[in-house]
């Protein structure tokens, strides 16, 4: 009986993990979805900013490389650190959006001097 | 009567809170020159384009001592030597130019009537390339720099006169454009060109003395320091500094002589109108 509850438990315990670990990829991939989209909408306007997710930015670390923060959300996704890889997500959509909020905020700038 | 003061107050605010899009080029070239006349009182005439060596004694002196031996002679050699080689097919750069190089400088920017676009010189030396089948220049450094450097050289002693033709709507849109996307903040660091370059000029970012916007394109291409410590040769355009000073303040740059840099170089340059080119010149 006690090695049933065992087997039981270890059993509930991988189900349990994958479950989390699909559902954080599902999640991140969510993320990373938008923060594309945010920056897609930003760069349509001309408002992206240096570090969101341009190929020679050399802003977060992954391993050995400096990388912009999208392509540092992806490097830790590959990596199956998806706490890490949602947290830069979840940047690079910050910026993408405050990116493209500057634009229209900025539309009629001119002196004020 | 209660109708009436809102639509009075309404209009009171949307005038308080207008864009300054009304002024022309001649009424901003006037409101900066006097701008930076109460600013800095001291600061005579020409002297405005030597940007921070006009502020500071110590710089001066450090500018001074590097202006004594320029250390651009080389590459404005190499521009000469470009101007004077022919094409593969036989034509020169005279077939875009024109056969004197002291008359092509202060020819840019210009509004290109035909196009409805703002042309640069860099811009043209590229476009004169391919319309040669030549392999164009890189955008920013290099050979552009050095060609342009010499060409900017030939020129020096002219005055520099933007023409903004306000008869041509597309042309004083370009114009706006460029002095929009100047006093726009822009980047993570939300700062303006104008931010640094007109408010704050003057004062330090770090080590650096802030310049201001009136007399920067009268150097340029410059030889900076900095350039020439990340492993450069030192050399290079308006827009390789344009596209620096936007990563400065963490937003994505633009593709040099493309659309928004071109016509931000029609209002940067407008500014300098009444003053005289004379490049290269040594920076920080």
């Amino acid at each position: 009986m006690k090695q049933l509850s065992g087997i039981v438990l270890v059993v509930l315990l991988t189900v349990g993990f994958a479950s989390s670990a699909l559902a954080d990829e599902a999640a991140y991939k969510k993320l990373h979805a938008e923060a594309v989209a945010a920056n897609d909408r930003a760069g349509e306007v001309g408002g992206e900013w240096r570090d969101a997710r341009d190929k020679k930015a050399k802003f977060i670390k992954c391993g050995d490389k400096k990388m912009s923060i999208l392509h540092a959300a992806e490097c830790y996704a590959a990596k199956g650190d998806y706490k890490s890889a949602m947290k830069y997500a979840k940047m690079a959509k910050s910026q993408g959006e405050l990116g493209y909020q500057q634009v229209m905020e900025q539309k009629d700038a001119g002196p004020r001097h | 009567m209660k109708k009436m003061i809102l639509m009075v107050l309404a209009a009171g605010l949307s005038l308080g809170t207008s864009p300054a899009f009304a002024t022309t080029q001649a009424e901003d070239i006037a409101a900066l020159k006097a701008y930076f006349a109460k600013k800095w009182p001291d600061v005579k005439g020409e002297d405005m384009a030597n940007g921070a060596y006009a502020l500071s004694e110590d710089k001066r002196i450090n500018w001074e001592s590097m202006r004594d031996f320029p250390p651009f002679e080389d590459q404005l050699a190499i521009g000469e030597e470009i101007w004077n080689t022919p094409f593969k097919n036989g034509n020169t750069w005279a077939s875009c130019f024109g056969d004197d190089p002291s008359r092509v400088r202060n020819r840019f920017p210009h509004w290109n009537v035909r196009d409805k676009k703002v042309e640069t010189l860099e811009g043209n030396i590229i476009q004169c390339q391919k319309a040669n089948d030549e392999k164009p220049f890189k955008t920013k450094k290099g050979k552009i720099a050095y060609f342009s450097a010499w060409l900017a050289n030939q020129a020096n002693g002219q005055t520099i006169n933007v023409v903004v033709p306000q008869d041509d709507p597309d042309a004083v849109a370009a114009y706006e454009a460029g002095r929009q996307f100047f006093y726009a903040k822009r980047g993570q660091l939300n700062l303006s060109c104008a931010d640094c370059h007109v408010y704050q000029a003057g004062l330090f970012a770090r080590g650096n003395l802030l310049s201001p916007v009136r007399g920067h394109t009268t150097h340029f291409p410059v030889w900076r320091g900095k350039w020439a410590r990340s492993g450069g040769d030192g050399f290079g355009t308006l827009h390789r500094r344009y596209g620096g000073c936007n990563k400065q303040v963490r937003a994505k740059p633009f593709k040099a002589h493309g659309k928004e840099y071109s016509n931000l170089e029609y209002f940067h340059a407008s500014m300098s109108n009444g003053m005289t080119i004379n490049a290269p010149d040594y920076r920080e």
